[in-house]
């Protein structure tokens, strides 16, 4: 069985039953407990927890990252909540030099089982340090988990796999998903592991390997390029970034020759440059064209609503993309 | 609030053992540093080393005061407090040595050394980086309502440090039962406190947090013990955080091999009679005889020379160990992290 | 820019390609991937497909006229766009294959297609971007010449240099929808014929009777290339060599004796055992018969030798149990013969059952009665 809820409220359904069946995990941020989180995504957390587990702390993003960590070294299971992922920027020791490192430095004495909630992605004219998406860093930073939500579903499942995972995961949770609805199961036990990635959509002609908001877009192209132009395109939906599904890639390639990988987040040295490398040099003979990535422009994110919208890759342009593959204009 | 504890008053009967069991631990950490010292130079310790030679009382005294399962955090000079809070010195050296049976299994190293069996939750190549872990701790025990403290040690450079402040704050709105102990031995790398800091006395900087303060004399171990004391004791109560500064002084360079080019060997040398060994020994004064102490320094001899055959009897880690380790699961070929650990290694 | 369409490269040693029809007129529409026109080469027709969308503006060269790969032959002009009357455009010598320098362009996918089905890639027309050569043109590429297995281009390494024709020739035959009739002739007559006179034998009867029936049976003598009736009536005779089957042709068979002929394949046998035929004697026919009676083998059904569309099977002359009228009453009874089993193997695309069965019929009776021959 399942219900149709928003992704708000799939994260909330998440934290709460993780709360209620583990006395470890509790939760700290900024404007958490009395204002319920600036999407709402906390309302009524205190209520159920108490504020000793539902924690508003001052604008200190390293000690609020620090004490996670330490807080999580010392049994507990932090969800630190990061506001905008931008601001992880303030506390990238406590994350790169700290969480992520010393589980292996110390031999594995210990583990860091913490999730750290960031908001991200380009909406609402929020300006170039409230629209980022940066977890490329932190797949690139090893001793970390990244994972990304598409919908509903995929809220739910993956935060409660990133609370119960022993090692620090990073979750981040694209702004303008927040009030967008989609089935979820029911079960309180229904977890989606890390590693693996869902098709979203079969098709023989192309493959989008997308992740996050971007999966709806592709979602969306695809759709019309079925509708106007009968070109049948897969939809790889990755949600893990960290760990990678570099078998659903492969399978991907090997089916439908022609790729397009697209995300919102930057372009260049985005994490679609790692997944077009890894086809390039695993999945070579199976290439019957370029892989195309697309993302943002190479330039931070701009106010202005009409120049917000030209900088990042929508609907058309994966499926121009898609398209310039099948017809073999690239 | 600042006090400081009276020097070289005579002891008590009841001081005795206590006395002589901080004189011990602290001729143990000498005798570790002197060692690490030879064997460094000798080319068998990979990476830095930064010793703590001069400051032994600290780490003897605050170490002394906490329980096995109270928790302290520690710095790139922590051989002194890893040892002082209850690890094995074979285990210790033979990190150093990058060996399989380190502490760490030869993958943290000096800078690293970690031993979560007596809460100690690691020394950290980053200056300042022990706040957060330490007021994370304090946290954790107050949500699971023990009456464990958490001790960070640090010094003077990190209290210009970001998270020195942040963590200060958090630690003092939220009641936590954290130790803030500075080792101000005046210099910070190759930076005098003269130049990086308008204060003489760092401890005022806790008034600005809230935080209840001490000013202790560091190269006695014996006031280092007391004042610690009474701040684990008000943090068990619910009482919150202290900040307890340490005034003391490293003899030795800044790492091993540091030239020194910023202080004079004059100065150096005017610390000499600082040695808390020495001042500990001359305040038990005929309650320890000489040859009771000098046993002190042979026990502690014998034990380092154990370690360092055990260290070098070590296996180096095998290569494969290389590719695991950093998530949990990454030795299971099962899982994700495993599978591609696999991977990784067969690429290499 | 209007899309020009060119004569494809339909195989390693292909020279020219043969315009048979269009199959579109200038100004119809045209889809992506619709039939424009079909070409011939000396194996194969084959129906190029359009690489654009839009009208067909303009076709260069008419049915019979030869190309060469690559030439342009076609131009499709996509919705909005005109030719300029200002720049005719002439028919290109040849595109150049889609190289760059010395290399070829290909993707990975289709080198490894080309690499599995014994293609060189080279010889693949491309038809994506920059003329880079795609999985579905080395696709397209091999199911020209057919790829059922053990039928690819690529020899087996331990076959004889001289089967390699043979070998190419019935991969490609593989794929023929071929069907066939049969009958057994009582030749009780022909055998005291052939006895009685001596100077022809079966083959030369044979050869003789088609000849001149397939004079009136023009269907029989299609000629795959064109599907028209081959205009001469030329006869193949299957023979046997030691370097293989070799098929040396009776030229004008309808006009010959009997005599004539029987010296006539006499000769081109032994000329064939002694790898003597002259050009005169090989090539074209309209039809070609397999006689496997002198190995006294009764039947064979042979296959179609393409581009002619049928082929007869005769088995050696046996006796064999008959169902004859007792002389003089009206009784059956069952008598030793002479017997003679005789297959016609035809491509159904041409030929059909009855026709096909008509001819047979017809044959047999000459076989049966030769007097009618003569």
């Amino acid at each position: 069985m399942a219900r149709t809820i928003s992704f708000t409220e799939a994260t909330l359904e998440a934290m709460r039953e993780e709360m209620r069946r583990d006395p470890t995990v509790f939760l700290m941020g900024e404007d958490i407990a009395k204002q319920g989180g600036i999407f709402g995504q906390f309302k009524g957390l205190p209520d159920e927890f108490g504020i000793e587990r539902v924690r508003d702390t001052p604008i200190s993003e390293a000690a609020l990252v620090g004490a996670g960590v330490g807080a999580a070294l010392a049994g507990m299971r932090p969800v630190v909540d990061m506001h905008f992922a931008d601001f992880i920027t303030c506390s990238m020791d406590e994350l790169v030099n700290q969480a992520a490192k010393l589980r292996y430095m110390f031999g594995e004495q210990c583990t860091v089982p913490l999730t750290l909630r960031a908001p991200d992605g380009i909406t609402k004219s929020a300006g170039a340090q409230h629209s980022q998406s940066l977890e490329n860093w932190f797949v690139h930073t090893p001793g970390l988990e990244v994972v990304i939500p598409a919908n509903a579903r995929d809220a739910k499942g993956l935060l409660k796999s990133a609370i119960r995972s022993n090692n620090p995961t990073l979750y981040f949770e694209h702004k303008a998903l927040f009030p967008r609805k989609g089935e979820v199961p029911d079960d309180d036990d229904f977890v989606i592991p890390f590693g693996k990635a869902e098709t979203m959509r079969e098709g023989g002609d192309a493959t989008i390997i997308t992740y996050g908001i971007t999966v709806g877009r592709a979602l969306e192209a695809a759709e019309t390029l079925e509708r106007d132009e009968r070109i049948a395109v897969r939809v790889v939906n990755l949600r893990s970034l960290w760990p990678l599904d570099y078998d659903a890639i492969a399978d991907a390639v090997a089916a439908t020759h022609r790729v397009v990988v697209a995300h919102e987040a930057v372009r260049v040295g985005g994490v679609g440059g790692e997944i077009a490398a890894f086809i390039a040099e695993h999945c070579f003979d199976d290439l019957d064209a370029p892989v195309i990535r697309l993302g943002a422009a190479h330039v931070p994110v701009p106010f202005a609503p009409v120049l917000q919208e030209a900088m990042y890759p929508k609907a058309p342009a994966i499926a121009a993309a898609c398209r310039d593959l099948v017809r073999k204009v690239r | 609030m600042t006090h400081t504890l009276t020097p070289d008053a005579p002891l008590a009967d009841s001081e005795i053992s206590l006395a002589t069991a901080l004189l011990q631990m602290m001729i143990r950490v000498r005798v570790l540093e002197e060692g690490i010292e030879r064997h460094f130079l000798a080319g068998e310790i990979p990476g830095f080393a930064h010793l703590s030679i001069g400051q032994e009382a600290v780490a003897a005294g605050v170490c002394a005061a906490l329980r096995r399962d109270d928790y302290i955090a520690s710095t790139h000079r922590g051989h002194g407090h890893t040892l002082a809070k209850g690890t094995a010195m074979r285990a210790m050296v033979a990190e150093l040595f990058a060996r399989a049976d380190g502490v760490c299994r030869g993958k943290g190293g000096s800078m690293h050394i970690a031993d979560f069996s007596v809460g100690m939750l690691g020394a950290n190549g980053v200056v300042a980086g022990g706040f957060g872990l330490v007021v994370g701790a304090a946290l954790a025990a107050r949500l699971r309502k023990t009456d464990q403290v958490a001790v960070c040690f640090f010094g003077d450079g990190a209290t210009n440090r970001g998270p020195f402040h942040e963590n200060l704050n958090l630690a003092a709105i939220w009641n936590l039962p954290a130790l803030f102990v500075l080792e101000n031995n005046h210099y910070a790398s190759t930076t005098a406190t003269s130049e990086t800091m308008k204060i003489e006395d760092v401890a005022i900087r806790a008034d600005g947090y809230g935080i209840p303060s001490q000013i202790v004399d560091g190269f006695d171990a014996l006031a280092v013990y007391y004042g610690t004391g009474e701040a684990v004791e008000r943090a068990r109560r619910g009482d919150g955080p202290t900040f307890i500064e340490c005034k003391t002084y490293r003899v030795r360079g800044h790492y091993i091999g540091d030239p020194e080019r910023y202080r004079t060997k004059g100065e150096v040398d005017a610390h000499k009679s600082d040695d808390p060994i020495v001042r500990l020994q001359a305040r038990l004064g005929s309650n320890l005889s000489q040859r009771d102490f000098e046993g002190l320094w042979e026990a502690a001899k014998s034990e380092f020379a154990d370690a360092l055959a055990f260290a070098r009897a070590s296996a180096q880690p095998e290569a494969g160990e290389a590719f695991r380790g950093a998530y949990e699961g990454d030795r299971d070929p099962e899982t994700p992290h495993g599978a591609f650990a696999v991977r990784e290694e067969a690429a290499f | 820019m209007p899309a020009e369409i060119t004569m494809p490269k339909l195989g390693l040693t292909m020279t020219t390609g043969t315009i048979v029809r269009w199959m579109k007129s200038p100004g119809e529409r045209i889809a992506l991937g619709e039939p424009l026109l079909e070409v011939s080469t000396e194996k194969i027709n084959y129906e190029v497909e359009s690489t654009a969308a839009g009208t067909l503006a303009k076709t260069i060269g008419n049915a019979g006229d030869e190309f060469a790969p690559g030439a342009v032959i076609g131009i499709v002009a996509a919705d909005g766009e005109t030719l300029s009357a200002a720049a005719p455009v002439q028919p290109v010598a040849a595109r150049p294959p889609a190289t760059n320098g010395a290399r070829t362009i290909a993707s990975p996918a289709a080198r490894r297609l080309a690499r599995e089905r014994s293609v060189d890639v080279r010889a693949v027309r491309g038809s994506g971007p920059r003329g880079r050569i795609t999985l579905d043109d080395v696709a397209a590429y091999t199911t020209v010449a057919p790829a059922s297995p053990g039928a690819s281009p690529g020899y087996p390494p331990e076959l004889p240099a001289a089967r390699r024709t043979i070998f190419r020739r019935m991969s490609e035959i593989a794929l023929l929808p071929l069907a066939q009739v049969e009958t057994v002739v009582n030749v009780d007559a022909l055998q005291a014929l052939i006895e009685r006179r001596g100077d022809f034998g079966w083959t030369a009867f044979a050869v003789v009777a088609a000849a001149r029936l397939l004079r009136e049976h023009p269907e029989i003598r299609t000629d795959a290339r064109s599907g028209a009736p081959h205009p001469r009536c030329d006869i193949g005779v299957a023979a046997d060599t030691p370097s293989g089957l070799l098929v040396p042709v009776v030229r004008d068979a309808e006009r010959r004796a009997l005599r004539e002929t029987h010296d006539e394949i006499v000769r081109l046998a032994r000329a064939a055992r002694d790898g003597n035929l002259g050009a005169a004697d090989f090539g074209e026919a309209a039809f070609t018969i397999s006689n496997v009676g002198p190995q006294g083998v009764q039947r064979v059904a042979p296959l179609v030798d393409p581009p002619q569309t049928a082929i007869l099977g005769m088995g050696a002359a046996t006796r064999r149990p008959s169902v004859v009228k007792q002389p003089g009453t009206n009784f059956d009874v069952v008598a030793p013969a002479w017997s003679l089993t005789l297959v016609l193997s035809f491509d159904h695309r041409f030929i059909d059952g009855a026709p096909a069965a008509r001819f047979l019929a017809a044959l047999a009776a000459r076989f049966a009665d030769p007097g009618m021959l003569l």
